[in-house]
């Protein structure tokens, strides 16, 4: 346990959410919750991607479960999974020291900023699904990366403008960390409940299922009729439908990469596809709020 | 006239380290310009840097700019004055312009008349009105690569700017940057003193940020992370890996270096050195320590950013925590590894793409077993080495498919190498997997003479052979696939270990495999011939670097390469030859022969000179030289014996004159004047075949 000088108690994974909830609350943020489409990252919901177009302010914070069938590794490996959660922080504009807001955030859970080493490390961030980019650093302690820190500079293919910061701590690694496990399976989620109990049987599952078994016909299949109906709804105006079968896709595509069922240009050519549908709905909702494109 | 010390501490979020170091450096230059345009003096100008701030010292700047009176050019002399001598109004706007009365100007005799002149008086201006507009364009015009854009206004620079301290003496000074403006208020190291902090005046910013926890100056951090780390090692009886780049790198990422010594398990060291080596130093920037043997020692040196004493524990145990994992992950994709056989993972390369739709590397592998094995015949190797050759290059692709390569990418081929070894494959072939892609930069080390290069001249020349068929342009700065890299370790292998390979042919052969992938991939095929032409003109302008490197003149390796021979290993020879008799009267001859008969042999591309049709004595003479002296010329030539070769060419000079001089070329009959051209023609190949002596004319004082 590396947290308890502070604090005095022992953080559970579900204290750290509490925590940090508690926390970017006090900062003026939404404590918002996941949305309800399998995504890659959390920047994928939609409070996050259409908010960050146009000129309005926008602060939320919320856990986002992610799926990267890609990284699955069968529970095998101590720290990567297909399955995980992200703390996710929008800040739109963001204050001039929001590197020390979230080094506080850090303290509140117990992390010194004096009795550990906080650093931040150039990482530039992108999403080519998404059409989005961004400058950072990703954030180390003591040696360990534990979030992303992210200026938008681009988002569905747009140029931005006020820019958000967004925040992503990685739960899992922050959690272990605080709890000295080395492996994340026996993280204590709340007394008596590991994650290894909620969730490696999914992990197992899941990496034989986007490894081995999936049926590629059938997600190719899924992925074209999915993009048919995210343009055929766009064209009405309806970009967040447009958007849901925009991140079906993304998951499909996701899947067939884990496959292995893509060459490397056809691989280009999916991301550019969904690419192409995140982008029409990116510009719709500019368009539909009046926003300069 | 009164000087002070001058202060400038830009402020922002961390800038990415490897622009640290450039951008301490510009912001000097870019000032000491500006201060000098600006017409002030100073003595000494200083920058340093940390992740979160620029700072520009300059001691002893002087509080005003000094005056200037500039002569300006006005009307001409029957412009500014009527018929009756009285000013015009062109004459009097001038005068306006420049603040002067119309008597004040004078009149100057030019080629095309007369004209007006005035002078224009620039008084100096005092130093504190004159640093805001410049410092603020020193900052903001300072080159960022990668430029992140914030704020309202859509500012541009690393990082975002948070805060700006500039002073003169103790004078604020109000610089706007970024829509920030400057004043007296910095902030000292994030972990040590979060809190602002004032500065009295520049020459106590030293002190007063020192006790705030941040060492500013670079060369100190560097200097203590260094030091820090050669004490921290000698603690197990060891030293830390060398390498500067890595040095820097940490120096840039941190205000407050404290280093510190980290543990792992001994069992961890049954990995390769490199890939304990590359955990370390690549993924979490430690320094590895080394013994004496320069094997790897069971700890390293990792740099912390803040305190040497509080919470030293928790760092230590966090990062020995980090790299376990990391070694762990390692371990296991080791043992994994280890349980195919390099061999058996062949298969698997049908499945990863090269260069795009270029084929697989199961594709690629079959091409470089066949272009090696090509080379090394050309080269001159026995059967056994070649058949050496065709192993290693057989497996050289197969540790891209294994875990550890795929996770720790720039092990490819170390691990290739390593894996075969141990597997029991022969320790030359083991030898030229592992180091198939040296070198990898332009200071990196060559692969060993013998197979080692060979199989490294294969795999560079068919991804370029590949490249090119695909019609990828290189230019500029756009080389993504580090082609001119590729192309500077073909020419430096051969040349530095003098294999006797035909450029021409060795390109032959890679564009006919290369060609094959590329249209299977159905991609728009490029004429073969042009692509041919376009990848020896690639590769010879890296073979002219390497001779200007090695300290030729230009003119030199372009007049050797311009000889059109194209077992290129012979070139260096060839420079040195010619080198050798550069400023001698033999250098003369030789150019002068090759200049006189290569004029008009060139008229002709036939050879075949009649002996019958000499009649002058002259011409017979130097048909004779030249048909007796053949095979000795010839011998002299392909032994490489290119001085004495010089000094042969070099006593042709007389008979080539006395032909010249006494024998009318071009003669009425044409039967005479064909053979004659022929003649010349044949004389000029011996010279032509050494060099293109029109780049060494400048060397013989004729242009």
């Amino acid at each position: 346990m590396r947290g308890d000088e502070v604090l005095g108690a022992f953080l559970y994974f579900q204290d750290v959410i509490e925590h940090l909830e508690e926390f970017w609350k006090e900062q003026g943020c939404y404590i918002g919750e996941p949305y309800d489409i399998e995504k890659g990252a959390g920047t994928m919901n939609p409070l996050t991607f259409f908010r960050a177009l146009g000129p309005e302010p926008w602060n939320m914070a919320y856990v986002e479960p992610c799926r990267r069938p890609q990284d699955a590794r069968y529970g095998d490996n101590p720290n990567r999974m297909g399955y995980y959660f992200q703390f996710q922080v929008i800040k739109k504009p963001p204050p001039d020291n929001i590197i020390e807001v979230f080094i506080n955030s850090l303290e509140r859970l117990g992390i010194s900023r004096v009795e550990h080493d906080i650093r931040f490390v150039e990482d530039n961030w992108e999403s080519p699904t998404l059409g989005a980019s961004g400058l950072g650093w990703e954030v180390w302690l003591d040696g360990m990366e534990i979030t992303q820190f992210t200026y938008f500079q681009e988002m569905g293919g747009i140029e931005i403008q006020p820019i958000s910061v967004e925040l992503t701590y990685g739960l899992e690694r922050l959690t272990s960390y605080i709890q000295d496990v080395d492996n994340v399976w026996d993280i204590q989620m709340s007394p008596g409940l590991t994650y290894g109990e909620m969730f490696l049987e999914q992990e197992k599952q899941g990496s034989r299922y986007g490894f081995e078994v999936a049926d590629i016909d059938l997600l190719r299949r899924h992925f074209t009729d999915y993009e048919q109906e995210s343009k055929r709804i766009l064209k009405d105006g309806l970009f967040l439908p447009a958007y849901d079968y925009a991140l079906k896709c993304s998951h499909l595509f996701n899947l067939l990469d884990a496959r292995g069922a893509l060459s490397v240009s056809e691989r280009q050519n999916y991301i550019a596809r969904v690419r192409g549908l995140t982008r029409g709905c990116a510009r719709k909702y500019c368009n539909l709020r009046g926003f300069e494109v | 006239m009164m000087t002070h010390n001058l202060l400038l501490e830009v402020g922002s979020d961390e800038i990415p380290a490897r622009y640290l170091l450039p951008a301490i450096e510009e912001i000097r230059v870019r000032a000491e310009k500006a201060l000098a345009d600006a017409r002030l003096t100073w003595s000494e100008a200083t920058s340093y840097g940390t992740p979160r701030r620029l700072v520009l010292y300059v001691t002893d700047l002087s509080d005003r700019s000094s005056d200037i009176t500039v002569k300006v050019r006005g009307p001409s002399r029957k412009v500014a004055y009527d018929s009756e001598g009285m000013p015009t109004k062109a004459l009097q706007g001038f005068c306006r312009s420049l603040g002067i009365d119309v008597s004040d100007v004078v009149i100057e005799p030019e080629a095309n008349g007369e004209y007006v002149y005035g002078f224009k008086h620039e008084p100096g201006q005092t130093v504190t009105e004159i640093l805001p507009t410049i410092l603020s364009e020193v900052v903001m015009g300072m080159d960022c690569p990668h430029p992140l854009r914030w704020g309202e206004k859509n500012w541009r620079w690393f990082r975002p700017i948070r805060w700006a301290v500039c002073l003169y003496g103790e004078e604020e000074v109000p610089v706007e940057l970024a829509g920030i403006t400057s004043g007296r208020t910095s902030y000292g190291s994030r972990s040590l003193h979060p809190e602002s902090l004032e500065i009295p005046s520049a020459s106590e910013y030293f002190d007063v940020i020192a006790r705030a926890g941040v060492v500013v100056d670079h060369n100190r951090r560097r200097q203590i992370i260094s030091e820090g780390a050669c004490s921290l090692a000698k603690e197990i009886s060891g030293r830390p890996l060398e390498d500067e780049g890595l040095l820097d790198e940490v120096t840039c990422l941190c205000e407050h270096p404290a280093p510190f010594r980290g543990e792992f398990s001994p069992d961890y060291l049954n990995l390769p050195q490199e890939v304990l080596i590359t955990v370390m130093r690549y993924h979490q920037r430690y320094f590895p320590i080394l013994d004496d043997a320069m094997n790897v020692l069971p700890g390293f040196i990792g740099v912390r950013d803040g305190s040497p004493n509080i919470g030293m524990d928790n760092v230590r145990k966090g990062n020995e925590w980090v790299l376990r994992a990391r070694l762990d992950d390692a371990s296991f994709f080791y043992d994994q590894d280890l349980k195919v056989p390099l061999g058996d993972r062949l298969d698997e390369l049908k499945r990863v793409f090269f260069l795009g739709e270029a084929g697989t590397l199961y594709d690629k592998t079959q091409r470089l077993i066949e272009l090696s094995a090509f080379l090394g015949e050309e080269a001159g190797f026995s059967y056994e080495q070649i058949e050496k050759i065709k192993m290693a290059a057989h497996l050289s692709k197969c540790d891209l498919v294994t875990l550890m390569v795929r996770e720790l990418p720039e092990l490819e081929g170390i691990m290739g190498g390593h894996y075969a070894r141990v597997q029991g494959v022969d320790e030359e072939v083991a030898k030229a997997i592992a180091q198939q892609y040296l070198p990898r930069g332009a200071s990196d080390e060559l692969p060993e003479k013998g197979i080692s290069g060979i199989l490294a001249i294969a795999d560079k020349l068919d991804t370029l052979a590949v490249a090119f068929c695909l019609g990828v342009e290189v230019s500029g700065s756009q080389d993504p696939l580090g082609l001119r890299r590729a192309a500077s370790g073909v020419a430096n292998i051969i040349l530095a270990h003098g294999y006797d390979i035909d450029l021409d042919r060795a390109i032959e052969k890679a564009v006919v495999l290369g060609g094959q992938a590329v249209r299977i991939a159905e991609k728009a095929d490029e004429d073969v011939d042009s692509v041919n032409l376009k990848l020896k003109r690639f590769i010879l302008s890296r073979v002219e670097a390497y001779l200007t490197e090695k300290g030729y003149p230009a003119e030199i390796a372009k007049a050797v390469i311009g000889s059109g021979e194209t077992r290129i290993s012979r070139l260096p020879a060839m420079a040195e030859a010619i080198y050798s008799i550069l400023g001698t009267d033999m250098l003369i001859d030789v150019v002068t022969g090759w200049r006189r008969t290569a004029v008009l042999g060139s008229k002709s591309s036939e050879r075949d000179v009649r002996g019958e049709l000499l009649v002058e004595e002259p011409e017979k003479a130097l048909f004779s030289w030249v048909s007796e002296r053949r095979e000795t010329l010839d011998r002299l030539f392909e032994d490489r014996e290119y001085a004495l070769y010089l000094e042969e060419l070099a006593s042709l000079r007389m008979l080539i004159d006395d032909c010249l001089d006494h024998v009318l070329i071009m003669t009425e009959d044409e039967e005479l004047r064909e053979n004659r051209i022929k003649l010349l023609g044949a004389v000029s190949d011996l010279f032509t075949r050494m060099a293109d002596f029109s780049y060494i004319l400048p060397f013989t004082g004729k242009m």
